[in-house]
């Protein structure tokens, strides 16, 4: 027979309205069987006792609805962005604050390099380092015997040396738009948009997607996520073909891998048709650990990139609206098929427009084939207003809101992008809870770190680095927020009947915490320790 | 050490971009490209093999993404991953002479032809706007299209009504006046012979001669303004390099042959952002330059502003040699 593990804890938060706070909980065969006080599992027989986490808090494991396997892979190359930020393997690389840090830290990752291997970096923001631009001269100074190649944080831009340039073919005589140049015609080493970066990085071997497909990917992803308090997390927006299928069946199939994984199929550029039978081919291949079964659909592009599709009056700068990833047409088409196929659907969309759009969808495909608890969820969703919450609402969507970017770029979107009164509602949680839309916040790691606490911090309190509120009515309570990241991310997974919160039937899903999030002021909610995660009564100490 | 010889690399692979708006045609013409007899090993990359309706009995191959076909073409299901198609034909470069890529109904075709121009094994053959004439126009009416189609046109070289709307001397349709009005006409080019000839679009000559005639462009009523300038001093390379570049100018298309200063003798021209310089190693008689753009921002008056900074002072500077792209 099975043995019982009784965890006795400072306080255990469980986000089970019947039992809200605990001190106990015991655990059998990776499931939660009895919650309270120390003789909580005295009905089920002979138990041990585990004191491990005796003053530490435990709440539901973490669930972070909208991350990228990709956030694991980066970590093959060096970091170089302006924020401290932890590597899988728990060390924190310092951020580099300047031009002459930037140049310093790469010099200390070509130390560890074998001669001739391209050094490449990633994580870098010109946004926060104004003084100067990063060029191919200081790139140059690094080294001029191999590549040194500098991805910026959006993955739309690059700055290479030299000689990376020469591998790329690129000189004066090159025409290529997104190549930048200094004022005497010399490329400056920049190289903008995909377009221009691919010479490079196919020259390179860059293949940041096949990365994130390896098993080492997925491990450092895992781990990651481990370290926040993440026992669940999806991977929203994959190919999924056979091999990769069978690579994550493995891999989260080892008792040592500390997270669940929900993939979503790309249902991008596919005939709707084509998504919804290798949809139902997939749901059959879920395991305990690996979730199969939802698709993620994109409308527009990014706020900050100046690619979301905005309404009237549009982007602050005059920039010409952003673009569409799939036309409003074609959007409409796959949403109204694939929730009559009973697909459940994450739609990405950043800009107002692009909301409305999968709105407008999701309302024909409600009138045409009315359906309930389909789930279907607006991801991003930034820029949606009372009246697209309203709607949301009437059509039983879920809204998985984009909190981090109100610390991450709120400055930039209230000077640069949307201008005040539209920054002020970014990522309006207030809105969408007074409306009575299920609610998820999130990192879109590697966009922004992944970090529950510090998302739940931000819906909580909406401070930007310049010290402004960003919209002190949206600001959500802490018991709201921290509902947010467990209970509420797992609704929008349609898996909240198995995680996010304690409660007696659920996985043994637990984030090991070193402070109690609720006695903490709300402006601490982002320093709590996290001290590990337990995933199926499996032990993650981080 | 071994010393590998050094293979003889071949030539950049010739790119067509196919683009337009859902309807527009895309596809019809993709499949009249696969089955046509033309004798040219097309590798076509296609969003989603859905719509693509190829004879069976002219498949020799299938795999989940990949059709192969009896005459040599090809065609991949990119998947929403274009990068890792363009990469993968690269790879088998010897067995094509075409590359075609279909984009999405929104995708901004400038940017994606701007991957030839990028790439050196690519080469930019043209970019190919479709346009349903009957839709087109709502299309244009809607406020979360207009950009994306008016993106599109701007970037068509030329831009291909369907067969079925008249030849090239035909009276401005609606959707031509809609586009004028809008600053964004382009160079018409029917397909006088129907869809089974259009592959012919792919078998133009150099860019210098396939080019739009420079003058009006297409069609006559205009927003569009032209601009030219002769002489026979010599200019300096930089400075017309500059003025070339110089978007704040909104020349759309941009083309002359110029003897310069450093004894260089130059083919140039320009379509939208793209600028090609051919060096011809045999002066003109006369150097000639002419520029087109839409009212307002391309205003004459500025440019002959601007060319007087470029051509009015330019001092003779030393002949200086030129790296060649070979």
């Amino acid at each position: 027979m099975s043995r019982t593990t009784v965890y006795a804890a400072r306080k255990i938060i469980t986000m089970d309205p019947t039992l809200p706070e605990a001190t106990h909980v015991a655990v059998r065969d990776g499931r939660i069987l009895a919650v309270g006080g120390a003789g909580c599992a005295a009905p089920w027989g002979e138990f041990d006792r585990d004191d491990r986490y005796r003053d530490a808090v435990l709440m539901p494991g973490f669930v972070e609805g909208h991350a990228h396997m990709m956030a694991g892979a980066m970590w093959n190359y060096t970091y170089a962005g302006y924020q401290d930020r932890i590597d899988p393997d728990g060390r924190r690389w310092e951020g580099l604050t300047d031009i002459a840090g930037v140049m310093a830290g790469l010099k200390r990752a070509l130390a560890g390099l074998p001669a001739g291997k391209p050094l490449i970096a990633w994580g870098f923001d010109p946004i926060f380092l104004p003084s100067e631009r990063l060029n191919r001269r200081h790139l140059d100074e690094v080294a001029t015997d191999r590549p040194v190649v500098v991805l910026h944080s959006n993955f739309h831009l690059m700055t290479a040396n030299s000689a990376a340039l020469t591998v790329a073919g690129y000189n004066r005589d090159t025409n290529a738009v997104g190549v930048a140049r200094f004022e005497d015609g010399e490329p400056n080493g920049e190289l903008q948009e995909m377009a221009a970066m691919f010479p490079l990085m196919r020259r390179l071997g860059m293949d940041l997607r096949g990365m994130a497909r390896t098993e080492g990917a997925m491990r450092s992803f895992a781990r990651t996520a481990m370290r926040v308090g993440v026992t669940t997390s999806t991977d929203l927006m994959s190919e999924l073909p056979d091999e990769d299928i069978a690579g994550l069946t493995a891999a989260t199939g080892r008792d040592d891998f500390p997270l669940r994984l929900v993939p979503a199929l790309a249902g991008v550029a596919r005939s709707p048709e084509a998504v919804a039978a290798r949809v139902a081919e997939l749901r059959g291949r879920s395991t305990d650990k690996l979730r199969l079964g939802a698709v993620k659909l994109m409308a527009d592009g990014s706020i900050q990139g100046y690619t979301g599709r905005l309404k009237w009056p549009g982007y602050v700068t005059g920039h010409p609206n952003g673009i569409w990833n799939t036309a409003p047409d074609q959007l409409r088409e796959q949403i109204v098929h694939l929730h009559r196929e009973g697909v459940q659907m994450h739609i990405h969309v950043n800009g107002d427009e692009a909301s409305e759009a999968a709105l407008d969808a999701l309302e024909e495909a409600q009138a045409r084939h009315p359906r309930l608890d389909h789930r279907h969820t607006l991801q991003h969703c930034q820029m949606a207003d009372e009246a697209q919450f309203r709607r949301m609402a009437a059509l039983g969507a879920c809204v998985n809101l984009f909190a981090n970017h109100i610390w991450y770029f709120g400055d930039q979107h209230y000077e640069r992008t949307v201008g005040p009164e539209r920054a002020m509602r970014l990522n309006a949680c207030a809105s969408a809870l007074r409306h009575g839309v299920p609610l998820a916040i999130h990192s879109d790691a590697p966009v922004t770190p992944m970090g529950p606490l510090h998302v739940a911090w931000c819906a909580a309190n909406r401070l930007t680095p310049s010290g402004r509120v960003l919209g002190e009515a949206q600001r959500i309570p802490v018991a709201a927020a921290l509902h947010a990241i467990t209970l509420g991310a797992a609704y929008t997974l349609k898996l909240d009947g198995e995680i996010g919160s304690v409660e007696v039937g659920k996985k043994a899903d637990f984030a090991v915490l070193g402070e109690d999030p609720v006695s903490v002021p709300a402006a601490q909610l982002r320093d709590v320790p996290v001290l590990g995660t337990i995933v199926g009564g499996h032990h993650f100490p981080v | 050490m071994t010393v590998q010889p050094t293979p003889t690399p071949l030539p950049p692979l010739p790119v067509t971009v196919i683009s337009g708006y859902l309807g527009a045609g895309k596809t019809t013409l993709v499949n009249a490209m696969l089955a046509g007899r033309h004798g040219l090993r097309i590798a076509v990359l296609v969003n989603d093999f859905g719509s693509i309706a190829i004879d069976e009995t002219l498949i020799s191959g299938r795999d989940a993404d990949v059709i192969a076909l009896a005459n040599g073409c090809m065609c991949c299901q990119v998947g929403g991953v274009l990068y890792d198609a363009i990469d993968r034909i690269l790879t088998l470069r010897g067995r094509f002479d075409h590359l075609v890529i279909e984009t999405s109904g929104v995708a901004d075709p400038g940017k994606i032809a701007q991957i030839a121009v990028a790439e050196p094994d690519l080469d930019l053959s043209r970019t190919v706007v479709l346009v349903d004439a009957a839709n087109f126009t709502a299309c244009l009416r809607d406020p979360r299209l207009e950009d994306t189609l008016l993106r599109q046109v701007r970037a068509a070289d030329p831009l291909f009504p369907p067969p079925t709307d008249g030849g090239a001397g035909g009276a401005p349709a609606e959707w031509q006046r809609r586009l004028a009005a809008r600053g964004a006409a382009a160079a018409r080019a029917p397909l006088e012979r129907g869809w089974a000839d259009a592959w012919r679009i792919l078998a133009a000559g150099p860019r210098w001669e396939r080019g739009p005639a420079v003058g009006p462009l297409g069609f006559h009523f205009l927003p569009f303004e032209s601009w030219s300038w002769r002489g026979r001093n010599p200019v300096d390379r930089d400075r017309l390099i500059g003025f070339a570049r110089d978007a704040s100018l909104h020349a759309y298309r941009l083309k002359g042959r110029l003897n310069l200063t450093d004894g260089g003798s130059i083919v140039l021209h320009k379509v939208g952002p793209e600028l090609a310089v051919e060096e011809t190693g045999k002066a003109f008689d006369l150097s000639e330059l002419v520029a087109i753009g839409a009212r307002p921002e391309f205003d004459p008056a500025l440019l002959n502003a601007a060319w007087a900074r470029v051509a009015g002072t330019g001092q003779r500077q030393p002949a200086r040699p030129r790296p060649s792209r070979t």
